[in-house]
């Protein structure tokens, strides 16, 4: 398909039922008591989403008075465009509906066709962060290899970037920062998965590419890097509770982009295009996935999940559980941090939305 | 290696693993054998249960429930012409006919031999050929998957029935299709009409289950008879064992089609719902007589079953050695395999060769046990094509709708059910083949996401003629298509307008396929304009598709115009055509049968399906059956617990939210299980 859902796959929507339900024991007059919860995700059983939402869901009810139900229900298609607009159009503000998906910020600012939600005005619950993505390269794009940063200078092949949709996350930011390095490329979208990612950059049928962790550490390496065919150049960090980026343990020795980009060219970067790479990143910084009710929900219900997804978050047992997929746990994003980039979300600065919409245009034009 | 070979076997009987590997044999067999249910679905309902088990129990488990579902799924093939799952959809072709002429056990058991002989088959050519896999994945970039894929489409050729252009147009419908929503590439989404649910493109099964149970079940309700036209006799005593002779007498064909399996599973993206195509593509290609193809020929039967069973074992092995799942099925269960600590890689194939082993011989045993069972219980199951067959149309029409509904949990889903069957009665009726639209279908997204990467990594067409194996393909295409041109001249020639309209695409009714081809032409003039106003990526393809289409639906409208005048002129006007044309449709009934299913529909808009779908069921038996409404009301109410026992309870799906669901609870007492009706 590929594994996409259109060409062959037999779609599953079914729930992990029996792994995610929990019945609660009896507490006096609480607001979920014997109340179930459902969570929409907008992929279908068995993807990284779905697995995050579901380790997470199965220590969520215990946070929450009253011990609810909670399941999983997957509304698979228009990537996740039919469940977010579900969510935010059709779901009752009872808080028992509520969506656990990819924070697809981009989509929002290029008015991507078919998306009538918006994050500002949904009910924020919580968002949650996977680790940060990284950068890598085949070494034979340059006579001696990439090494150092400094050796982007002598690249002699033509670029090829290994690329999903122009709006996936990872794809927005790294080929930016390959712009702003001066690594001119081709994007060749349009594949699916890190298995397909990973078999393009072996076959040498595209050379450069972003990943994300699992497909870092559990495809690439093994396939590229251990193989010394390819390195890792750059890595865009997690975000502090101050603000600031620090580099991801899991990629060891791989710089986070900035001090990569001075160390390649000898300066800060800056310019048009810095500005709107450097709200790309905020945005999408902010969390991977972002767990929303519809507008104007029950704000009794908004406060016990925001607290619950907290606690749930940073439980030992989804923290363990976590471990087994990912190589750190989790991140938990609360309103406090999340309300500052919502609102910056609301009032995108015109400008930088029409660089996105063109750069999305010229992406997707053809060859 | 050898060694890992036998450590493999023992891992398979070390006691408890030969029970759960039975337990998941069973399982299998009947999520195969319900039409819309299948292997993903299973995987999803066991993959919980499997979390705390031992690792080799758990896979066996798992792995024999996924290996037999493509063994009984041939049940529905053959009995209801409604492929069990998207691997067994080439079965239909000869095996429905089978079952119609009272041979459903000879089909039987010709498919449960070549199942397991494919299984087992598949498992050793896999354990030869390990040592290729990793070159052969490697030389198959997205360049070579392309060719793969037209080549895959040249199998058109030998699906096409009567009139060959039609079957050619019909790939082309079926490809138009594939570009429906978001590109593969590209941001742009074409000819969705403002619906969100088209945004993703057209799932495959809704369309599927529309385009081939629809029309047989509509058949099956206006003939008010049982599917096999013929009195159980005792001429079909010992038919079972026919097949499996069947079986032996075609020993090559078997052969071919195992290894054509394996190694389609062995390449990525491909896969099994394409693999029962090419299989039958090759048995009607490599036959000397090719006339009984469509209308009952064993060989159609024995080539897709023997095929689909081994690409389950062709593709485990990237899936464990690379990570890189053929389909969605492998996928999940690559999932499971990472749960249980089975971290895929190289070592796979080499420190931790035993481990493949155990699963390669899961996969053969478990086919040997699933045929074994199957051959046994079938005997019981091929009386179904002799009870009434009204008293299986609610039954299957149930589980067609919900496993529409699984699919993408959409109202858009049954609407697709119902609109493909509406286009799937009038293409069987008025001879348009319906397998090539179906491949091209499935086809027709993998070819463009390779073609559009291809274009882009490479900056330019030049890999069509620069890449040794993408020229070896094209050869191999070219080839193939000179032999069908070479085979359907031949065949025209030694029976220029035989009488006959059995088989696909064979049916004559000028005025049902006139009108096909008019809308066809302008549904394809329309395409062509709509995609002019798209950037180049995404209009390439679907006007490449359209520009011939135009050309061979006018030619249809000539064809169609000119059978419609000698109809005309025998039948002596237009009235008395149609009064004939109409008997011989059964429209009444289709269109009260048509009605059913929008009542239906609407039925479930405005309370919800939990209580539409029993109530269809009742309706269906009192008024069309004409059975006593005990029976009817009884026979719904095991609809409904079916629904919430195992739709709702197990599978947890969302329901749609009907207007009755929306307000009335507003107005009941808190506490009721309100689960039991919305």
């Amino acid at each position: 398909m590929t594994l996409r859902s259109k060409t062959g796959a037999i779609l599953c929507t079914a729930a992990l039922s029996f792994a995610t339900t929990f019945t609660g024991t009896a507490q006096a007059d609480d607001f979920y008591e014997g109340k179930t919860i459902e969570i929409i995700v907008g992929f279908e059983a068995g993807g990284g989403t779905d697995s995050a939402a579901r380790i997470i869901a199965r220590h969520l009810g215990k946070h929450i008075p009253g011990e609810p139900n909670v399941i999983i229900k997957n509304m698979p298609g228009g990537g996740t465009l039919l469940a977010q607009n579900y969510i935010y159009e059709r779901a009752k503000p009872d808080g028992l509906t509520i969506g656990f998906n990819p924070f697809q910020v981009m989509a929002q600012v290029t008015e991507r066709e078919g998306v009538r939600f918006n994050y500002s005005d949904s009910t924020f619950i919580a968002g949650v962060l996977a680790p940060g993505f990284m950068a890598g390269v085949r070494h034979d794009i340059a006579p001696g290899g990439i090494h150092k940063p400094e050796d982007i200078k002598t690249i002699d092949q033509p670029l090829k970037y290994t690329g999903r949709t122009p709006l996936h996350s990872i794809d927005v930011l790294a080929t930016a920062a390959f712009d702003l390095l001066g690594m001119e490329h081709v994007y060749v979208p349009g594949y699916n998965g890190s298995a397909d990612l990973t078999t393009s950059m072996v076959q040498n049928e595209t050379n450069i590419s972003g990943a994300g962790s699992i497909h870092w550490l559990k495809h690439l390496t093994p396939r590229l890097i251990d193989e010394g065919e390819g390195t890792g150049l750059f890595q865009f960090g997690v975000l502090q509770s101050d603000g600031t980026l620090a580099p991801d343990p899991g990629y060891p020795g791989v710089p986070l982009f900035r001090d990569f980009y001075k160390q390649a060219l000898g300066t800060e970067p800056s310019g048009p295009l810095y500005e709107a790479f450097d709200f790309a990143e905020r945005m999408q910084g902010t969390a991977s996935w972002i767990v929303v009710g519809p507008p104007e929900m029950d704000p009794e219900a908004t406060a016990i999940l925001r607290e619950a997804y907290a606690k749930a978050v940073n439980d030992p047992e989804t923290v363990a559980e976590t471990l087994k997929v990912e190589h750190v746990p989790y991140g938990h994003i609360g309103f406090d941090i999340a309300e500052g980039i919502l609102a910056e979300l609301a009032n995108t600065d015109p400008a930088i939305a029409q660089f996105w919409k063109d750069r999305l245009a010229k992406q997707s034009g053809g060859y | 290696m050898l060694d890992a070979f036998v450590q493999g076997f023992l891992h398979v009987f070390a006691w408890p693993t030969p029970g759960y590997l039975l337990l998941g044999v069973m399982m299998g067999i009947i999520l195969g054998a319900v039409p819309g249910l299948g292997g993903v679905i299973g995987l999803v309902i066991l993959l919980p249960f499997t979390f705390d088990m031992e690792t080799i129990p758990a896979i066996a488990l798992l792995l024999g429930m996924f290996s037999v579902t493509s063994t009984s799924d041939t049940i529905a093939s053959v009995l209801l012409g409604i492929p069990g799952t998207a691997a067994s959809q080439a079965t239909v072709l000869d095996g429905h006919p089978l079952a119609k002429q009272g041979h459903a056990e000879r089909a039987f058991g010709a498919a449960f031999t070549v199942s397991a002989f494919g299984g087992v088959f598949g498992a050793l050519i896999l354990a030869v050929s390990l040592p290729l896999v990793l070159p052969i994945i490697l030389a198959f970039s997205k360049a070579e998957l392309f060719m793969l894929g037209v080549l895959g489409l040249t199998m058109v050729g030998s699906l096409t029935g009567r009139v060959v252009v039609k079957g050619l147009l019909m790939a082309c419908l079926g490809l138009l299709m594939a570009c429906v929503g978001y590109g593969q590439t590209m941001p742009v989404p074409r000819f969705y009409f403002g619906f969100d649910y088209l945004l993703d493109g057209l799932p495959l099964l809704p369309v599927i289950l529309g385009l081939f149970a629809i029309p047989e079940l509509i058949e099956l309700a206006a003939k008010n008879s049982s599917i096999s036209q013929t009195i159980k006799s005792d001429s079909q005593k010992g038919d079972l064992f026919e097949g499996v002779k069947d079986a032996f007498r075609h020993w090559g064909l078997t052969l071919r089609c195992s290894l054509i399996g394996t190694y389609v599973g062995i390449l990525p993206g491909l896969g099994s719902s394409i693999v029962d195509w090419i299989a039958y593509g090759h048995a009607v290609q490599t036959a000397k007589d090719k006339s009984k193809f469509g209308t009952g020929d064993i060989r159609g039967v024995i080539a897709p079953e023997a095929a689909n069973n081994a690409v389950k074992g062709g593709s485990l092995i990237p899936t464990v050695a690379f990570g890189i799942p053929g389909s969605l099925g492998a996928a999940i269960l690559l999932g499971a395999l990472i749960i249980q600590g089975i971290q895929p890689g190289p070592e796979m194939l080499t420190t931790k060769l035993d481990v493949t082993f155990s699963l390669v011989w899961t996969i053969a045993i478990a086919n040997i046990i699933g045929a074994g069972l199957l051959m046994v219980w079938c005997k019981p199951v091929a009386r179904i094509a002799f009870i009434p067959g009204q008293l299986i149309i609610p039954a299957v029409i149930t589980f067609v709708m919900m496993g529409a509904w699984l699919t993408g949990v959409s109202i858009g889903d049954w609407i697709s059910v119902i609109v493909m069957g509406f286009i799937g009665y009038v293409m069987k009726r008025g001879g348009w083949p319906r397998p090539p639209l179906v491949l091209a279908l499935i086809l027709g997204s993998i070819m463009e996401q390779t073609f559009q990467i291809s274009m882009r990594a490479h900056q330019g067409p030049s890999w069509l003629w620069e890449r040794p194996i993408v020229v070896l393909l094209g050869l191999l295409c070219l080839i193939t298509i000179a032999l069908a041109a070479r085979g359907i001249i031949k065949t025209k020639r030694d029976e220029t307008d035989k009488d006959t309209e059995a088989g696909e695409g064979n049916e004559r009714n000028a005025l049902i396929s006139l009108p096909f081809s008019i809308t066809l032409a302008a549904l394809f003039t329309y395409a062509a304009i709509a995609s002019l106003g798209w950037p180049s990526s995404a209009a390439r393809f679907p006007f490449a598709i359209a520009l011939p289409a135009i050309a061979m639906a006018l030619f249809t409208c000539l064809i169609d115009a000119r059978s419609l005048r000698s109809e005309l002129a025998t039948a002596g006007g237009l009235g008395p055509l149609w009064s004939t044309t109409k008997t011989k449709i059964q429209a009444r009934k289709s269109a009260v049968f048509f009605a059913y299913l929008l009542g239906l529909l609407l039925l479930s808009l405005l309370v919800g399906q939990k209580i539409a779908l029993p109530v269809y069921v009742a309706v269906y038996l009192i008024r069309w059956g004409n059975y006593a409404p005990y029976i009817a009301i009884g026979y719904a109410l095991v609809a409904w617990g079916i629904l919430i026992a195992f739709y709702d309870r197990v599978m947890h799906l969302v329901w749609y939210p009907s207007l009755l669901s929306e307000w009335l609870p507003a107005y009941l007492p808190e506490g009721l299980p309100l689960w039991l009706i919305f």
